[in-house]
């Protein structure tokens, strides 16, 4: 099954950022990502296709995890330009992500930001559909009850 | 979520853009179309494994029973289930060879069905072995409901053959595909069925018109003597050619076993046939049934209550009756005979045949070049038959 490569590219590049918190080395896991997917069997379902994708990301951000200690993001690297833009709903929404659990920030990304499907997370979690929308409940919850308002954005 | 609010999310992420995108997105394009080919396996055991079903589909489709039994309708209002077991005991050989066979026939013809078993055990002995011991019994039938089942047992004669397995399988009638049996290469329908009570023949046989005073059947009695249309000719049918005409099937069929019973009382014969050749009727040749004659041995304690007037028996219980009743000849295993025959009666079991006219007048034996009817009256040349059965 054939994907679009560049917006796939952004989703894992994504993905493996949020779990290795560097940009240079999270941009080399994308790649061989990628390379090694090209090493397996196609697949005729997009969502196993995803699912192999994540799979292989998810595999080499905890080797790389592994090999090295994290290296924390510097919170200027990002910040500074894009705080002078950013309106206080924005700067209060990536303080509420902070404050989630790292697997907690993985799944709202996957799922709102690369919108993975939902049986797709599941299974690189290891956990069933309904535990999983239980679960995103629950941090939503979480995100609201941080940013103090019913709506998220 | 919108895209909006997708974006804002994004952004709260802070993930910075990728640097080296657009050059890895081409190489990778490359490496994928280089590699994209449609893997010939799967494709290959896609097509094998199609193949595979339709082929198991036909096969079960083409060897379904198919319905080859008609009975003229008549088995719409019941469904009888007839087993029949044939055991044979071959003795007098030292070097027995055994082979079973056990044939099942299902054949389901409008509402109907009729299911008939049949185990066949088939004993050869060398070729110095004596002659085979038959013993013939039967097992009362159990009936309820339409439903019919009977066990006979009978005796084979042995053969005096070299003996090999494989030619004693050989001989078996196999069960074809369709679960109609196969005999010598042909189809052939089993019609046979089983009387209800089986007598045996006891060592004192007394005849039944010696038994009784002012013997009816005596006075009935009547010669061979005249042509075809002459009014010796008993019941309605004054000529062969009317008989066959208000026959229901005409054959020519030889008598493979016939065995001792009766119907309300009266004796009777039940003889399976094996049709030879078909004049008449929706009968093929090789189909086996069952005619039911007039006469016939009975023990001697029933012909006693059922005919209390009757002259006084010596030792009943090992006596036998005969009553002939009104027939000159009387069947014999392995004779063939013409059989103008119509179906059986209410008393009867239910696929059945009976010979047509009275008394047995309907069955003719060959008697030098004559096929002469056994109750007497009528008769044909030999080489006539084709003409007039026809």
């Amino acid at each position: 099954m054939s994907f679009d490569i560049d917006e796939q590219y952004d989703k894992i590049y994504r993905y493996c950022y949020i779990r290795v918190h560097h940009k240079e080395t999270a941009e080399d896991l994308t790649q061989e990502t990628f390379l090694r997917y090209l090493q397996h069997p196609r697949y005729s379902s997009i969502d196993k296709t995803l699912q192999l994708l994540y799979t292989i990301a998810g595999n080499l951000c905890t080797d790389e995890f592994r090999k090295k200690k994290a290296i924390e993001l510097d919170e200027t690297e990002a910040s500074p330009e894009r705080l002078e833009d950013d309106v206080l709903d924005s700067f209060e929404l990536k303080k509420a992500l902070d404050s989630l659990s790292q697997e907690d920030r993985e799944i709202i990304l996957l799922r709102y930001v690369n919108e993975v499907p939902v049986n797709v997370i599941a299974k690189l979690h290891n956990i069933s559909r309904f535990a999983l929308n239980r679960r995103i409940t629950r941090i939503l919850g979480t995100l609201r009850t941080h940013l103090g308002k019913e709506e998220l954005l | 979520m919108t895209e909006k609010e997708r974006i804002r999310l994004t952004e709260a992420f802070g993930i910075p853009a990728p640097d080296r995108k657009s050059e890895f997105t081409e190489e990778f394009r490359r490496f994928d179309a280089k590699q994209h080919k449609a893997p010939l396996l799967p494709i290959v055991m896609r097509t094998a494994a199609a193949a595979a079903v339709v082929a198991i589909v036909i096969g079960v489709a083409a060897h379904l029973p198919k319905n080859r039994l008609g009975f003229n309708g008549k088995n719409t209002e019941s469904t009888p289930v007839t087993t029949v077991t044939t055991n044979i005991n071959g003795e007098g050989g030292t070097t027995a060879v055994s082979a079973a066979v056990t044939e099942k026939t299902s054949v389901t013809s409008n509402t109907g069905t009729v299911t008939t078993s049949a185990v066949r055990t088939n004993d050869k002995n060398d070729a110095k072995g004596t002659d085979g011991s038959k013993s013939t019994s039967a097992a009362p039938a159990s009936s309820a409901e339409g439903s019919i089942t009977t066990v006979r047992t009978t005796a084979s004669e042995p053969k005096p053959e070299e003996t090999t397995a494989a030619a004693t399988t050989d001989r078996i009638p196999e069960t074809s595909r369709t679960g109609i049996p196969v005999d010598m290469g042909r189809t052939y329908k089993d019609l046979r069925v089983a009387p209800e009570v089986v007598y045996p023949v006891r060592s004192n046989i007394l005849d039944a018109d010696d038994l009784i005073y002012n013997d009816k059947g005596s006075e009935e009695k009547e010669d061979f003597t005249g042509r075809p249309g002459n009014d010796g000719a008993k019941g309605e049918d004054g000529t062969v050619s009317e008989m066959f005409k208000n026959s229901c099937a005409v054959v020519l069929a030889k008598v493979d076993k016939k065995v001792y019973t009766s119907i309300g009382g009266s004796p009777m014969t039940a003889a399976d046939l094996t049709v030879e050749k078909v004049f008449k009727g929706d009968l093929d040749a090789n189909d086996r049934l069952t005619v039911f004659v007039s006469g016939g041995c009975i023990p001697a304690e029933e012909f006693l209550r059922i005919h209390p007037e009757s002259r006084y028996i010596d030792d009943p219980y090992n006596t036998s009756v005969y009553d002939h009743a009104g027939s000159r000849f009387e069947l014999t295993d392995g004779d063939s005979c013409i059989f103008f025959l119509d179906r059986s009666g209410n008393e009867l079991p239910d696929g059945s045949f009976i010979p047509h006219g009275k008394e047995s007048a309907g069955i003719f034996e060959l008697t030098g070049a004559y096929y002469c009817s056994v109750a007497g009256g009528l008769y044909f040349r030999r080489d006539e038959a084709e003409q007039i059965l026809r």
